[in-house]
C-alpha cells in the first residue's frame, strides 16, 4: 500500500504534523495506509517539535494494538519513522553563520563582499536555534541535506505510487527558505549521497506526485527578550518577497495549499530552544486537512494534472475558509466537506477521552484562573464502572490501564484534549466543544445535533456503557485485550454520534 | 412431586406451627385426611411466578432500574429480591389471614378442646399468618436466586450480578 513522505519544516512543520498526529489519532480518512513523517529543523530543541517527537512515537505504539480488522479507525494509519528517526538532522553542526560559510579563511576581498551582503547580527547569528526569521541565511545552511543517512533512507524506502507533501511557513526563516530548496533536490535527477553513490529509486522520487501548504503568517511574535532577531512587523514583506519567489514553483508541484490568518494571536517571544512552544492553531489543523486532501483519492484528478510521461501539466492552488469571518466559530462554521472530515473524528476520540477522564477545569494558579486539562477522578467513568460492566469484568481491569500501550493511549487523550483546548486560546478560536462539559450528551457546541439521545431509558454516561456492553459481544474475540479495547470503543463512539451531510 | 412445594415450606414450619401447615397441607378436621386443597402449591406457584417476573424484568426488562449500567451492583440486585420477597410476604399473609378470619381453617387445627368442647386454647394465631408470609418471603428468596442463576447469562448489563 502507498505511503506518504510529509516533510514538516521548521516550527510550524512540526506543528502541522502534531496537527495531522492528532487527526489520524481520531481516525479522520486518510488515503495512504502509512505517514512517513520527516521533520527539517536546525534548532532540535524547540519545544514544538519535541511534543510532535513524543506524540508521534506514543502514537506508533498505540498504533500497534489499533489493527483489529475490524472496523477501528482510532490510530488506524501507521506512521512510519525513517531510521526510527523524526528529525533530519543537518551533519554541519557549526554554530555561527560567519564559520559556516567560513568567513574568517575568506580572502580580503570576499569577506567584504560577505560584509556588504549580510548584516553583522546575521553573521553572529546562533543557528542552533534556527534562522530566526532569516529566510537569506536557511537557504545557504540547507542546502546540504541531501547528504544525510535519512534523506538517503528516504530514497531507499520510497515506492511508485508513493506521496510527498512538503509544509513549510513562508514568514519566518527555516521553512521559507527550506521549501524551495527541498522541492528542487527532489526534482533533481540522480542526487547522489556522501559516498558518491546515486539514490535508489531516485527517478520514482523524481515522478512522484507532490503536494505542498505554504503557510502564510496566522500569528505574531512580542518584543523580544533574549537577543532574537525574529520581528513580526517584517512577517508580510517576507511573505510577499517569497510569494514572489514561489512563482517559480508553478508546475513543479502537483497541488499547492495557502493558508493564513489576519486576526492573529501574538505569542511571546523566544528564539527557539525549549521555550519556544506555541499553542495548537486551528490553521494548523486546517493545514493537515489540506495533506488529508492531497491523498484523498476521490480527490486525485482535481489534485493531480499529469501527462502521459509524468510531466506536470499543470499546478492545483487552493485556499482554505470558514463560512464566516468569527473571532470564535464551531462546526458550525465549517464547509460541509470539512464538516465530513473532522465531526466524526473529533467528537468520537473527545467522548472517549471524556469516558477516561479527561477534562478541562479551571484552577487558581498564581492568583489567575486557567483552564487545564486534568485527569479528574469523579469524571473518570472508566475507572468507577469497569468494575461493575460486562463489556470490562475481568478484561479491562486490575492492571489493564498500566499496560503500556493504553498507557500511551490515555497520553494521547490527554494532549488530544489539551491541543483543543489550545485552539480556543487564540484570538481566533475554534471552540467546537464545550471543554468544561462532563456530560456524554451535551458536549458539541452549535446546531449540530449528532449525538443519539433518543434512548429514554439510557441517560448521560449509563448509555455510553449500555452501549459498550451490547458492543462487546460484537468485537472479535480473538483480539488481545488492548486491541479489543481501541475496536469496542471506536464502534461504541460510531453508533453513538454519527454526523452525515 | 406435588409435596416439593410443601417440603421446601416446611423447612420454616418452625415459624409459623404445625398446625397452620397441616391446614396449608389440606388437611381436613372432618375427615381426618388430607383431602383439601394443598394450598402450598397454589402459593408456591405465585411465589415462583412472582420471583420469575422479578428476575426477568431485573435481567431484561428495558425499563430505567432494571437491566440498566447503574442497576447491575449487587446491592440493586439484594433490593429486586427484597421487592420480590414482600410481594410474596404480603400474598402469603393475606391468603391465610382471610382463611383464619373467615374461619376456613379447621376447627380441630385452630382450637385445642377439652372433652366437652370447651376451647383450651387457640392453636393458630394472626402473627402465624405474618410468620407464614415471612416464610414465602424466604421461599421466594431461593426462587429469585435459583432463577437468577439461570436467567443471568443473557442480559446485557447485569450479568455479572450479583455474582460471577
Amino acid at each position: 500500500m502507498s505511503k506518504l513522505y510529509v516533510f514538516g519544516i521548521g516550527g510550524t512543520g512540526a506543528r502541522v504534523l502534531k496537527s495531522l498526529t492528532m487527526l489520524l489519532a481520531s481516525g479522520a480518512d486518510c488515503g495512504v495506509e502509512t505517514i512517513v513523517p520527516i521533520i527539517i529543523d536546525r534548532d532540535m530543541s524547540n519545544k514544538d517539535l519535541s511534543r510532535t517527537k513524543l506524540l508521534i512515537e506514543d502514537y506508533m505504539i498505540v498504533n500497534k494494538i489499533a489493527k483489529t480488522n475490524g472496523s477501528n479507525r482510532f490510530f488506524k494509519t501507521n506512521i512510519h519513522l525513517l531510521n526510527n528517526e523524526l528529525c533530519l538532522q543537518l551533519k554541519d553542526n557549526t554554530q555561527k553563520f560567519d564559520e559556516f560559510i567560513g568567513r574568517n579563511t575568506m580572502s580580503l576581498e570576499n569577506k567584504a563582499l560577505v560584509d556588504m551582503l549580510f548584516a553583522k547580527e546575521t553573521l553572529n547569528l546562533d543557528m542552533t536555534e534556527g534562522f530566526q526569521g532569516n529566510p537569506n541565511i536557511g537557504s545557504v545552511v540547507l542546502n546540504q541535506f541531501d547528504d544525510n543517512d535519512i534523506f538517503q533512507e528516504f530514497a531507499k524506502d520510497f515506492k511508485d505510487g508513493d506521496k510527498i507533501f512538503i509544509i513549510s511557513s513562508i514568514f519566518g526563516g527555516t521553512g521559507a527558505s527550506g521549501f524551495p530548496l527541498l522541492r528542487k533536490i527532489l526534482h533533481t535527477p540522480n542526487v547522489k549521497g556522501a559516498d558518491g553513490k546515486a539514490f535508489d529509486n531516485w527517478g520514482l522520487v523524481n515522478k512522484a506526485p507532490i503536494g505542498s501548504i505554504s503557510v502564510l503568517p496566522y500569528f505574531l511574535v512580542g518584543s523580544p527578550s533574549d537577543g532574537s532577531l525574529v520581528n513580526s512587523d517584517t512577517f508580510i514583506d517576507k511573505t510577499r518577497a517569497a510569494l514572489s519567489y514561489y512563482k517559480n514553483e508553478d508546475k513543479k508541484i502537483d497541488t499547492l495549499n495557502y493558508i493564513a490568518d489576519k486576526l492573529t494571536s501574538t505569542y511571546e517571544h523566544h528564539k527557539g530552544g525549549d521555550a519556544q512552544m506555541n499553542n495548537a492553531h486551528f490553521v494548523e489543523l486546517a493545514a493537515a486537512l489540506a495533506i488529508l486532501d492531497f491523498v484523498n483519492p476521490e480527490k486525485s484528478s482535481k489534485n493531480i494534472h499529469r501527462d502521459i510521461n509524468k510531466n506536470i501539466e499543470k499546478t492545483t492552488y487552493k485556499e482554505f475558509g470558514i463560512n464566516k469571518d468569527l473571532s470564535e466559530f464551531t462546526f458550525d462554521n465549517l464547509t460541509d466537506e470539512t464538516r465530513r472530515l473532522i465531526v466524526n473524528p473529533l467528537s468520537r476520540f473527545l467522548l472517549f477521552a471524556k469516558y477516561m477522564g479527561y477534562r478541562v477545569v479551571s484552577e487558581q494558579i498564581n492568583g489567575k484562573e486557567e483552564f487545564v486539562v486534568k485527569k479528574i477522578k469523579s469524571n473518570d467513568i472508566f475507572e468507577k464502572e469497569n468494575k461493575h460492566q460486562p463489556y470490562s469484568r475481568k478484561r479491562f481491569t486490575e492492571d489493564f490501564r498500566r499496560i503500556n500501550s493504553i498507557q500511551k493511549l490515555e497520553s494521547i487523550q490527554a494532549k488530544f484534549v489539551e491541543w483543543l483546548l489550545e485552539m480556543e486560546k487564540q484570538n481566533r478560536k475554534f471552540t467546537p466543544f464545550n471543554l468544561l462539559s462532563s456530560s456524554a450528551t451535551d458536549f458539541i457546541k452549535g446546531d449540530l445535533k449528532i449525538i443519539k439521545t433518543d434512548n429514554f431509558m439510557y441517560k448521560n454516561w449509563a448509555m455510553v456503557d449500555n452501549e459498550l456492553n451490547r458492543q462487546i459481544g460484537k468485537a472479535n474475540k480473538v483480539l488481545e485485550n488492548d486491541s479489543r479495547f481501541i475496536e469496542l470503543y471506536f464502534k461504541v463512539t460510531e453508533e453513538l454520534i454519527n454526523y452525515k451531510n | 412431586m406435588d409435596e416439593i412445594l410443601g417440603k421446601i415450606y416446611c423447612w420454616f414450619e418452625s415459624l409459623f406451627g404445625q398446625n397452620l401447615a397441616e391446614y396449608l397441607w389440606g388437611y381436613s378436621c372432618e375427615t381426618q385426611v388430607y383431602d383439601g386443597k394443598n394450598l402450598y402449591n397454589s402459593i408456591g406457584l405465585i411465589a415462583i411466578g412472582i420471583s420469575l417476573v422479578f428476575v426477568l424484568a431485573y435481567y431484561y426488562l428495558p425499563l430505567w432500574g432494571f437491566n440498566h449500567p447503574r442497576t447491575n451492583r449487587w446491592w440493586n440486585w439484594i433490593i429486586i429480591l427484597f421487592i420480590a420477597g414482600v410481594t410474596n410476604l404480603l400474598i402469603g399473609y393475606s391468603w391465610t389471614v382471610n382463611d383464619f378470619l373467615n374461619g376456613n381453617i379447621g376447627d380441630c387445627l385452630m382450637y385445642s378442646r377439652d372433652s366437652d368442647g370447651n376451647i383450651i386454647s387457640q392453636l393458630i394465631f394472626q402473627k402465624d399468618c405474618w410468620l407464614f408470609g415471612l416464610s414465602n418471603f424466604f421461599v421466594s428468596a431461593i426462587f429469585f436466586i435459583v432463577w437468577s442463576g439461570i436467567f443471568k447469562w443473557w442480559s446485557r448489563n447485569c450479568k455479572h450480578s450479583p455474582l460471577f
